[in-house]
């Protein structure tokens, strides 16, 4: 390894960047480099000559201003979910799911009958086959009840329209094809 | 004996609705980030101007900081702006050595603490070679050089402030300090003693 490098290891030093081993590497060679020891030295000196002056500072009259306007100013505001909240968001996307699963059944009633009908309406379909399919999280806890309540719901609209039917044991529904 | 808040916790106060811990933030940063500012701009003038938007638009922002070093955060910000202003003015201090006003304010007090008056004119006058030596040297280098002996980064920081290799900011730095020691030669000669 050439002085270059070590020159660059000793900057690594002072900032604590180097690993142990590099740094027992570094001093077995200052051991035999005065070369890299001058360097050394020239680095603690310009740390020296830089940190004895005193540091520039923005005049009295800025910081005051600038403390004036932090002192009036408003903090940011951080919304936080209040503890009755989040069954509050859940209960408006439920009505949310119900007004557009009644919507798409009426239409679909009032409509053409049968897969035409619900062809015209594949994004509100799709939209509830996604709301029924489980989550693809893995590892999470077993869904909230407004989640189950939610697919439960989306279940119920597709199977009224015989978009889906009901297996025997009534757990999973299936879609049928359009 | 009782801890000093940590900027975090600080940030954590202000965020509550406690402005005064953004008032100590600014405190706590204020010579840091002001070097930082003063050594890649043009004058007090600009200086004095950038330090405010800094701190203004850290409470704009404050929002998006996500992150556990307030102080890479500050800097990458203050740096961001600094690059702003000198693109829009079109002065580009980084593209060759500044004219560089270093004369301080002859009506601010020094915050120094005792110094004999002769002593601090010394002080000051090295302050000044020392800045326009700094000044002198291509934009790149200046801020590594600042970043690393002024706001006290890590390497690996500066680095990823400047988006380049680590080996880029240390060749940067190598670089820096030959130019400085050859810019300050004679400061360098009285420090003999210096270990």
């Amino acid at each position: 390894m050439k002085c270059d490098e070590f020159e660059r290891w000793l900057l690594l030093e002072a900032t604590g960047e180097l690993t142990s081993a590099q740094a027992a590497r570094l001093r077995d060679h200052l051991a035999t480099c005065s070369a890299c020891r001058a360097w050394q030295a020239d680095l603690a000196r310009l740390h020296h000559l830089v940190s004895s002056v005193p540091a520039p500072e923005p005049s009295p009259a800025v910081v005051a201003r600038l403390l004036t306007a932090v002192r009036t100013a408003r903090p940011p505001v951080r919304l936080v979910l209040r503890p009755w909240f989040g069954p509050a968001l859940a209960a408006a996307a439920l009505a949310v799911v119900l007004l557009g699963g009644i919507a798409l059944v009426t239409g679909i009633r009032r409509g053409a009958p049968g897969p035409q009908a619900a062809g015209t309406r594949l994004p509100e379909i799709s939209s509830l086959v996604a709301m029924l399919l489980p989550e693809e999280s893995v590892g999470e806890a077993a869904p909230s009840p407004e989640a189950v309540n939610v697919r439960e719901l989306a279940r119920h609209l597709l199977i009224m329209e015989g978009l889906a039917v009901e297996l025997p044991n009534g757990e999973e529904a299936e879609l049928t094809p359009l | 004996m009782r801890m000093e808040a940590t900027d975090e916790e600080l940030l954590a106060r202000y965020r509550a609705g406690d402005t005064e811990a953004l008032a100590m933030l600014i405190e706590r940063h204020r010579r840091i980030l002001y070097g930082f500012i003063l050594g890649m701009t043009e004058g007090r003038e600009d200086a004095e101007e950038i330090f405010q938007e800094v701190w203004l638009r850290v409470m704009r922002k404050l929002r998006l900081y996500r992150r556990r070093n307030f102080r890479g955060w500050l800097i990458r910000l203050t740096r961001n702006l600094v690059l702003d202003r000198a693109r829009h003015r079109q002065r580009l201090c980084a593209v060759g050595p500044a004219s560089g006003d270093v004369s301080r304010d002859p009506s601010e007090p020094e915050p120094v603490e005792k110094v004999s008056p002769a002593d601090m004119v010394q002080r000051q006058e090295l302050a000044e070679r020392i800045q326009v030596a700094v000044r002198s040297l291509p934009g790149p280098q200046r801020e590594v050089f600042l970043l690393r002996e002024n706001a006290g980064l890590p390497f690996r920081e500066i680095a990823r402030i400047q988006g380049v290799t680590i080996n880029t900011a240390l060749a940067r730095m190598h670089y820096a300090v030959r130019r400085l020691r050859e810019a300050l030669r004679d400061e360098y000669t009285e420090l003999r003693g210096v270990p």
